[in-house]
């Protein structure tokens, strides 16, 4: 989609503001990770993965607060990354839970992230498609393909389908999303379409108006030169020719009514003041 | 500034801030009907003409005189105020939807012509013969 200054303003404004937020998380999320799963039980998960990543988050946190104005790829990229470590993180720290033999409910990160991507990341579109396809399909791989059969019986049902459905949900939203965002765009582009619109109909009248008192002018001066000196008749036609020719422009400027608005006033000196500045 | 001294009361009164509309338009009536005209830029130039404006049976007013400065309908009530006896024009270049041509609209008994007019409608003016 072809974008004006103001749309990738406003498209740069809020993936600012959604890496902020998603860095916080990923801080907040796998800190709290990090302290909860080790007094659960679960003894033979490693916590540095949790602990590298909230570190990680908050680092990129702190710098996207430090940045008044972030470039939309940028954003991005930082979404990308936080969310696809996030990934990483979860997957790696699903190779392990079975380990210590209790009951568990897995791929809880998995669901989490399709969902967030759905609703915090549209700017992705394709890099939040492919996340989203992971995280339904990582787990089904590991339920079938890593999970030993015996320790499949320690997951809590009905698994990994709950979370492939989850991403399904995800993939979804995002989808809703990214055609709001598309509606979003237009609906600004369309604003601003107008709004210039007006600016040149306005310029337009404004400049019609102005040449009323020069034309007026000319006129009088024409009848007056041909009063004056009528041998030179010939070229005081042309010079009326010419005056009438811009009359009718004027007439059919008037017909077509370019005003864009019957209620909009335009003060054509002003106007005119700043065409020349 | 006056254009001629006629004591006959059928001089013609110009208010435009543009010198050379005010300039061709006296010389032409001048040449057209033989009728002098008095003339200003502004209505401060026009008040300072006083009891002259007598002379005048027809006032063509230009409406927009410039940025923050009296419009011709400050001039248009100035001269009633005086007893102008005249008939008089608003005269303007702007379209119907500027502010002041709908403020002049409201003044009764003063017609908005719009600019520019053609040599014959204006000859028709001064000669009161009717118009459209």
């Amino acid at each position: 989609m072809r974008m004006t200054d103001h749309s990738a303003a406003l498209l740069e404004k809020k993936s600012l503001s959604t890496v902020r937020l998603l860095t916080f998380i990923i801080f907040f999320a796998e800190g709290t990770a990090y302290f909860a799963f080790s007094n659960v039980g679960f003894k033979q998960l490693p916590r540095w993965p949790y602990g590298a990543l909230s570190l990680i988050g908050l680092a990129l946190w702190a710098f996207t607060i430090s940045k008044p104005k972030l470039s939309l790829k940028t954003s991005q990229s930082i979404t990308f990354t936080c969310l696809f470590s996030a990934l990483a993180v979860a997957t790696f720290q699903n190779l392990f839970m079975y380990r210590d033999g209790q009951v568990y409910q897995p791929f809880l990160g998995h669901k989490f992230i399709a969902l967030t991507i759905g609703m915090m990341a549209p700017s992705l579109q394709k890099k939040g498609m492919v996340l989203i396809s992971l995280c339904g399909i990582i787990p089904v791989c590991i339920y079938y393909f890593v999970i030993p059969p015996e320790a499949r019986q320690l997951v809590f049902r009905p698994e990994p389908w709950t979370t492939f459905i989850t991403a399904a949900i995800g993939m979804m939203i995002l989808h809703h999303r990214i055609s709001e965002i598309k509606f979003e765009i237009a609906a600004i582009e369309a604003t601003y379409a107008k709004k210039h619109a007006e600016d040149k109909a306005s310029t337009f009248l404004a400049i019609r108006d102005f040449v009323s008192t020069p034309l007026q002018t000319l006129i009088l001066e024409a009848a007056i030169l041909r009063e004056k000196f009528p041998q030179a008749r010939t070229d005081l036609d042309r010079l009326d020719g010419s005056i009438e020719k811009i009359l009718e422009l004027r007439k059919k400027f008037n017909e077509e009514d370019v005003s864009p608005s019957t209620h909009l006033s335009i003060d054509a000196n002003h106007i005119i003041e700043n065409l020349k500045k | 500034m006056i254009e001629g001294k006629s004591a006959v009361n059928n001089s013609v009164l110009l208010l435009d801030d543009d010198s050379d509309l005010i300039a061709a338009m006296s010389e032409l009536i001048a040449m057209q009907s033989n009728r002098k005209s008095l003339t200003a830029n502004s209505v401060a130039e026009l008040e300072a003409l006083g009891g002259k404006i007598h002379v005048c049976n027809i006032a063509f007013l230009d409406v927009n005189l410039g940025p923050d400065k009296p419009s011709g309908i400050a001039a248009a009530k100035w001269l009633r105020e005086q007893g102008f006896k005249g008939k008089m024009y608003f005269f303007t270049g702007h379209a119907g939807n500027h502010p002041l041509v709908i403020e002049a609209s409201s003044v009764s008994g003063v017609e908005i012509i719009h600019k520019p007019i053609d040599i014959k409608f204006l000859l028709g003016l001064l000669s009161g013969d009717a118009h459209d």
